[in-house]
């Protein structure tokens, strides 16, 4: 019997106001079956300093901020 | 047993009314159990001489319904409050459970040096409000507040994914901004919202 962790971000949402929500989810695998799984979620906002965040979340936000997203956000603060 | 199959051995385990009332009876070797759904009153019922139901199991990415009469999800895990900046906690957690539309959520803060970070405002949220409205967050315990305030309010905002914090130093008409976070503030806070 193997027990392994896996953490895979396996959700990545973009709202319309440009806020970016990633799910982490935390699996316990016991020789290649799942036997519990929990979630860790995170929610950025535009020009929100990404120090520390993953990668491929890194890629989406820079994608969505565009000058023009940012502006709007922050004017409806 | 394949795919929208049932096989000859597995017939006796399932059987359906003339009213449609259908039971799923289990195998010999396991005969605590039994399932009917609905019965005569249109209940679920689990029944047997250990009846249990472990849960009811959505899919891990919601499959949203219109319907006004359905629950389509169930979610629940943590979150990380934060302030931004550079600021240093010595306790930072959240936890959060989402049923249907509502969400609810618990958080604890206790700073250790507030650097850059918001004054007033707690960035994280595992879920945006829905837009339309500002939602209100219970404030459970508060310690070491930056500012000398007679009264605070917390909410989320519309459409948004974080809590801002408003005061009063003294009486007024409108909310005021007052630096609330600080070196050493505890702040415990929980409360509901709608996605």
């Amino acid at each position: 019997m193997s027990l392994t962790k896996q953490v895979v971000i396996d959700q990545i949402t973009v709202t319309e106001n440009g806020i970016v929500f990633y799910r982490e989810a935390t699996r316990i695998m016991e020789d290649g079956n799942q036997i519990s799984q929990t979630y860790h979620r995170t929610s950025l906002t535009p020009a929100q300093d990404l120090t520390g965040q993953p990668a491929n979340v890194v890629a989406i936000c820079n994608a969505a901020w565009t000058a023009e997203v940012v502006a709007a956000y922050q004017a409806a603060q | 047993m394949a795919n929208g199959t049932i096989a000859a051995s597995q017939l006796e385990m399932l059987s359906l009314s003339g009213t449609g009332i259908i039971t799923i009876t289990p195998p010999a070797t396991n005969t605590n159990r039994a399932i009917t759904l609905p019965d005569a009153a249109g209940a679920l019922v689990v029944s047997g001489t250990t009846p249990s139901l472990n849960g009811i199991t959505f899919p891990a990415t919601q499959v949203p319904s219109a319907d006004a009469n359905t629950l389509d999800d169930y979610e629940e895990g943590t979150w990380t409050p934060s302030l931004g900046g550079t600021t240093t906690y010595s306790t930072q957690s959240g936890t959060y459970t989402k049923v249907g539309r509502l969400v609810f959520i618990r958080g604890i803060l206790v700073i250790t040096t507030i650097g850059t970070g918001s004054t007033t405002q707690i960035s994280g949220l595992p879920f945006a409000n829905a837009s339309g409205v500002v939602c209100g967050i219970s404030v459970g315990s508060f310690f070491a507040s930056a500012t000398a305030v007679s009264s605070f309010f917390a909410s989320v905002a519309n459409g948004g994914s974080v809590i801002n914090v408003f005061s009063l130093v003294v009486a007024g008409t409108t909310e005021g901004t007052s630096a609330i976070f600080g070196n050493g503030t505890q702040f415990q806070f929980s409360g509901c919202y709608s996605v």
